[in-house]
């Protein structure tokens, strides 16, 4: 047998025509097994967001760091020093959204000082919210519109209709009745407005992407626009090339979104409008197998609470007290009473 | 720094954007890690263990706790994917060090006349080798040089050998027009059959057919 380091790599070049038989030869790659994945997944997981929050706890650091030696300097220079109050002082008082969520580490800021946020926090007009690694938020605007934004992201507030997102992504539910005024997202690679819609708009690398779930978005860079419609997602490169592709509304593209959102108070509320934020948080459809059913139970009250728990955690809790059981299936929870055949 | 082929200049941004993503916390990143990577590891894994699945899924996860444990160290040196690798190795080697044995003799198709025999029969357009052994040999290479490949590229010859799918659906899953998923095909089997010649010279000339492929 010859030498194999002195061996010509081009005898060992496949023809064009040889690729075909070699892959067939060869067969699919082995998969590794779901539970095998699942396990590995499960026990790196928290390793990975424990470096995460210490990466991101670094560079808070030097960060910090950084602005308290230009401050340092500052103050050295004019011989005096600045007190920082407990309280976020406002030019504008006025409140554009309130916090109903704030999962992990979350920042309030304005005009350019900056304060932990909880739940509850009202947010003035040019406020900016960041969140840490593994941190996510919701809000609810003044007049209606619920805002959830994304770990590592930034978006600052400066009205009721207009967001800037300058890191990151936001999601955005402009609700089932909207009033048809529109809501706008400015990015530093475009801007995406609404009439009635759930999207999302995300800063990539080096692109903006824009899905959309529900009604439809134009995506605006200089002077070109572009409409995504529900059930696509649109990238906007620098250069001006456009990407659309289907992506469907429920399913892993929008799962960060459950992992922000502020729950639903099912105490005293109808199953009609149970169903109905259910319906906005997955994304899938529902129907009720028998029409009748639907106006039967609808309107009947329900009790209890489903705090903590995902939508369809909350479905197998909440169904079975009205006599009721679902099957999900292509994007369509269908529901049926309990006891039929 | 040897020189790269554009191919693997992009894929080593992509590795580091997507090591960045990590590092930021992005869960997408994390799901993305395993999606692209977490099959072709526990193949590297299993092939060097003797096909002991036990063994193999716990030599990829201590693989994967080292690497988020060194990820503010990954500069782009080489691609994830040998970067995976070769973390995988030194954990095998350490483990049978550990347990005072050696790691188990696995032949990955160093017998170069069969390849070049093999290579030249499907050139002739002979039927496929009946012989057994020659057919695994080589499907190993195959699925080797495919997990050495840029993830997408991996994907789109499977989907289209395996699941039949057209240029436009293979463009759909990578969320690409279909003139750019013809060019992705037609890059992906040079991109093999380059990859096929350098594995199979490389798996030759080492010594315990353990060590991977730097690229």
């Amino acid at each position: 047998m010859s030498d194999p380091t002195h061996t010509d790599t081009s005898e060992l070049l496949p023809e064009e025509e040889s690729v075909d038989r070699l892959l067939e030869i060869a067969g699919r790659r082995p998969v590794a097994p779901e539970s095998v994945e699942e396990a590995v997944r499960r026990t790196v997981r928290p390793a990975w967001q424990a470096k995460a929050r210490a990466h991101a706890r670094r560079r808070r650091m030097q960060r910090w760091t950084l602005a308290a030696a230009a401050v340092l300097a500052l103050a050295l220079a004019f011989g005096s020093w600045r007190y920082l109050g407990p309280t976020l002082p406002t030019a504008n008082p006025q409140t554009v959204a309130t916090l109903e969520l704030a999962a992990g580490d979350v920042d309030l800021s304005h005009h350019s000082r900056s304060l932990p946020a909880a739940a509850g926090a009202a947010v003035p007009a040019g406020g900016e919210i960041t969140t840490a690694p593994a941190s996510r938020v919701a809000l609810r605007l003044a007049d209606g519109p619920t805002i959830r934004i994304d770990a590592d992201s930034t978006l600052r507030l400066d009205s009721t209709r207009s967001l800037f997102l300058s890191h990151g992504a936001v999601y955005v539910d402009t609700g089932s009745e909207g009033d048809g005024r529109t809501l706008e997202v400015l990015t530093p690679l475009g801007a995406a407005q609404d009439v009635g819609t759930q999207f999302e708009v995300r800063l990539l690398e080096q692109a903006l992407q824009v899905q959309v779930r529900e009604g439809e978005v134009e995506v605006r860079r200089g002077q070109t626009h572009h409409s995504a419609a529900a059930g696509s997602a649109l990238t906007l490169r620098p250069d001006g090339t456009v990407d659309l592709r289907p992506v469907a509304a429920h399913g892993s593209a929008w799962s960060w979104i459950l992992q922000a959102s502020p729950g639903f108070e099912l105490e005293g509320r109808s199953l009609g409008d149970f169903l109905e934020w259910v319906r906005r948080e997955t994304g899938l459809r529902t129907v009720f197998a028998d029409p009748s059913l639907e106006r039967d139970v609808s309107g009947d009250l329900a009790h209890g609470s489903i705090a903590g728990l995902l939508p369809r955690q909350a479905l197998d809790v909440v169904l079975p007290g009205f006599g009721l059981r679902f099957e999900i299936a292509d994007g369509t929870i269908t529901i049926e009473r309990a006891n039929t055949p | 720094m040897a020189h790269r082929p554009p191919a693997r200049r992009h894929q080593i941004r992509e590795d580091q954007a997507l090591v960045r993503r990590l590092l930021a916390g992005d869960e997408r990143a994390f799901d993305r890690l395993f999606e692209e990577y977490f099959g072709g590891l526990y193949r590297f894994a299993l092939t060097r263990l003797d096909f002991d699945e036990t063994l193999a899924q716990e030599m990829a996860q201590a693989t994967l706790l080292k690497m988020i444990e060194k990820l503010d160290t990954y500069r782009g040196e080489a691609a994830l994917f040998s970067w995976l690798c070769s973390i995988c190795y030194h954990e095998i080697t350490a483990h049978f060090r550990r347990q005072k044995r050696m790691p188990p003799q696995v032949a990955l198709g160093e017998d170069l006349p069969e390849i070049r025999a093999i290579l030249e029969s499907l050139a002739a357009g002979d039927p496929d080798p009946e012989d057994g052994l020659r057919r695994k040999e080589v499907g190993r290479l195959v699925h080797l040089t495919l997990d050495n490949l840029p993830p997408r590229y991996g994907h789109a010859l499977e989907w289209k050998y395996f699941d039949g799918l057209s240029v436009e659906e293979i463009g759909q899953r990578l969320g690409i027009s279909s003139k750019a998923a013809e060019s992705t095909m037609s890059r992906a089997r040079e991109a093999f059959r380059r990859g096929f010649a350098a594995l199979a010279r490389e798996l030759a000339s080492s010594r315990h057919g353990l060590h991977l492929v730097a690229q």
